[in-house]
């Protein structure tokens, strides 16, 4: 009698321990691994040359007043040519502006400014307006991790989401992959929509 | 044959022996092996600083910020771009004076707690910090427990201490010799 009640205190310690380790693993977690902290915030000064005009910026300023997208690309980056198409078929629905940020399009890291002026050339330009940002300046301030990468504005400036990895248009995305989901431009649509619908701001989690 | 099985024996085992000195000294290679990327891996960047402390400081920093490019590594260890624009971020802040904290903060509001390879303490990681600390008295009271039990025990069945009997002193003479 006395052994068992002495093995139960390491035993429930144990098992608590595997419920911890399950919940751990198998919750859904609120906080994606790529979750960023800027999320909610209002997106960071800026001021970038115009890629294309000359003399021209692109700054903070130019995304007040509506629901935009922002598109981090960069032609080094294979996923961002397979995206670039997906852009093209958006831009040309006229629902939402595109922004977007060149991004450490720079010799060493096998770009420059004008491949990225070519590839607009070539593949078409889906964008109001690209900041050239060579040396990775707003970059940094946008805690861009790499490319592509997807901001979702709201009217007032405030970012309502990052989405990291190539945007897709696939009629039904997978629904065993998260990433395809997530980067479904149908399902970010649909948020641009509520969102516009509104008053413009981003919506909350539960909404 | 007790003889020819017994040599078989020797070579089977000899055998043995030698496999496992191939195996040690696959794993001694597989080890340097390892070791070098760590030691080659450190990216050159020609800073100048104007103290040794600074240069510690910046050391020290760099090892403990992750590298949010490539994550399983810290931007001292990293030859992404993104590391190199973090190591220059962070020699750019401590060039205007900014203090470690402030670096951090820096990284943190941008890339998250995770981006920190050591958490800072807060109200969140109270108990991060503080659980082995905690555990220190329950462990100490464990302790004392099974002593003062174990004195209980000793002093209920009292040992027998003394000398040996005739018999056992035959005994253990027997299996001395």
């Amino acid at each position: 009698m006395a052994t068992r009640s002495r093995a139960l205190l390491p035993i429930s310690f144990v098992v608590l321990l595997f419920l911890l380790l399950y919940l751990g693993l198998y919750l859904n977690p609120r906080h994606e691994s790529d979750d960023s902290p800027m999320i909610g915030k209002l997106a960071p000064e800026f001021d970038l040359p115009d890629l294309i005009a000359t003399g021209d910026r692109f700054s903070r300023a130019d995304l007040n007043g509506q629901v935009s997208l922002v598109n981090v690309w960069a032609t080094w980056c294979p996923s961002c040519r397979a995206e670039h198409d997906v852009l093209m078929r958006l831009a040309a629905t006229g629902e939402v502006p595109i922004f977007s940020i060149n991004w450490t399009d720079r010799p060493d890291s096998g770009g420059s400014r004008e491949a990225a002026l070519l590839w607009l050339g070539r593949l078409g330009n889906p964008y109001q307006k690209t900041g050239d940002d060579g040396e990775n300046i707003a970059g940094l301030e946008w805690a861009v991790t790499g490319a592509p990468e997807t901001f979702l504005i709201d009217v007032e400036g405030r970012i309502c989401n990052r989405i990291t990895g190539p945007l897709n248009d696939r009629p039904v995305p997978n629904p065993e992959n998260r990433q395809e989901v997530r980067n479904n431009v149908g399902n970010i649509m649909k948020t641009v929509r509520k969102m516009v619908a509104g008053e413009g701001k981003c919506l909350t989690q539960d909404s | 044959m007790p003889y020819s099985r017994f040599m078989n024996g020797l070579i089977e085992l000899n055998k043995g022996l030698r496999m496992m000195q191939k195996q040690l000294i696959k794993m001694v290679y597989l080890l340097l092996l390892l070791w070098a990327p760590l030691s080659a891996a450190a990216p050159i960047d020609s800073l100048i600083f104007e103290t040794q402390l600074q240069e510690d400081r910046f050391k020290q920093l760099v090892q403990e910020i992750r590298c949010v490019k490539c994550q399983n590594t810290n931007i001292a260890g990293s030859n992404a771009d993104l590391a190199r624009d973090h190591r220059m971020k962070v020699y750019e802040m401590m060039k205007q004076g900014k203090s470690d904290d402030e670096i951090r903060h820096w990284f943190v509001v941008r890339y998250g707690d995770f981006v920190l390879y050591r958490p800072q303490i807060e109200a969140r990681t109270w108990l991060l910090w503080g659980l082995p600390l905690l555990l220190i008295p329950v462990g100490a009271w464990l302790l004392l427990v099974q002593l003062r039990r174990q004195r209980v025990q000793a002093t209920e069945e009292a040992p027998v201490v003394g000398a040996l009997s005739e018999s056992e002193q035959k005994k253990l003479d027997e299996v001395l010799k």
